[in-house]
């Protein structure tokens, strides 16, 4: 391919969508060392789940990719926004499923008789975020392929 | 009518019938033959009603003939979409916390809560939605569609 005199470099949903891979990511992975860590130390965790609060940096994506200021600055057309749509299309659909599977079926594991710790509920909010989240930024990327194209800013 | 209403149309008349006789159920299995909350619960199986939704792409099938779906349809349709989802998110977080706050951290809910906020969810979207695309088209059929 021949990209002489040009600027290959991502578009910004695609910077976003791999930065929230990315934070998404850390998150989980440091959370879960740092309760395994805390768990096998004392026998219970409690400063390990803090470390969720990474997730905050999911918020500073306009700030960090800012949108192009200037004369040159069309950042999204047609096709991106179709491609955006698309992908949270796709995302809550993909939820709709998943927290269908999940709630009946812990109901039916469980039992209807039995109840589940308060704390579940929070989490299955928490979790389907961060999947819709996930899902998104992963259909985002899938779409305008995982690498750069040559796309000009 | 174009296809879009007569869906929405449809979605709400079905969501709205599910919800009225579940509640109606309730009232009359609770109030008047006097059966303890989790047996007059029962009523809320009416909310099944819900599943004939899933019959509209068969009941209202594409016309291949003509043109079924412009630029203003996608608008329309993605905000009825964006408006259901935000409320949707609104209610459902609401639903989890909620427990968790009246509770407290270390509490415990019935486990039939879950597939209540999973049915409560689809009602919201559905009828949100409905309402949406109904008050975007107009409520009523219009001679240039």
């Amino acid at each position: 391919m021949n990209t002489a005199g040009k600027e290959r470099t991502m578009n910004r949903f695609q910077k976003i969508a791999w930065f929230n891979l990315a934070v998404i990511t850390a998150t989980i992975l440091i959370t879960s060392t740092a309760i395994a860590i805390e768990i096998r130390m004392r026998g219970y965790s409690t400063i390990g789940p803090c470390f969720v609060v990474i997730l905050a940096l999911l918020k500073a994506t306009p700030f960090l990719f800012k949108k192009p200021q200037g004369q040159s600055g069309v950042v999204c057309d047609e096709r991106d926004h179709f491609i955006r749509n698309r992908a949270a299309s796709f995302a809550y659909t993909a939820f709709w499923y998943v927290l269908f599977l999940f709630c009946f079926l812990l109901w039916f594991i469980i039992g209807p008789e039995n109840s589940v710790p308060t704390i579940a509920l929070p989490l299955t909010a928490f979790g389907g975020a961060l999947f819709i989240k996930t899902v998104a930024s992963v259909a985002i990327l899938v779409q305008y392929g995982w690498r750069d194209k040559g796309e000009k800013l | 009518m174009n296809r879009m209403q007569k869906i929405a149309w449809f979605n709400l008349i079905v969501t709205s019938l599910a919800l009225g006789l579940s509640i109606a159920a309730f009232g009359v299995a609770y109030f008047i033959f006097g059966l303890p909350t989790y047996r007059a619960a029962g009523g809320f199986g009416f909310i099944g009603i819900m599943g004939l939704s899933g019959l509209s792409p068969v009941l209202f099938r594409k016309d291949k003939s003509k043109v079924q779906f412009d630029e203003r349809d996608t608008a329309i349709q993605r905000k009825a979409a964006i408006v259901a989802y935000s409320f949707f998110w609104l209610l459902f977080v609401a639903a989890a916390m909620t427990p968790w706050f009246i509770l407290g951290p270390n509490g415990n809910i019935t486990v039939n809560y879950l597939p209540w906020m999973v049915f409560g969810g689809m009602f919201t979207v559905m009828f949100l939605q409905s309402i949406v695309t109904l008050n975007e088209y107009g409520w009523k059929g219009k001679d240039n569609e």
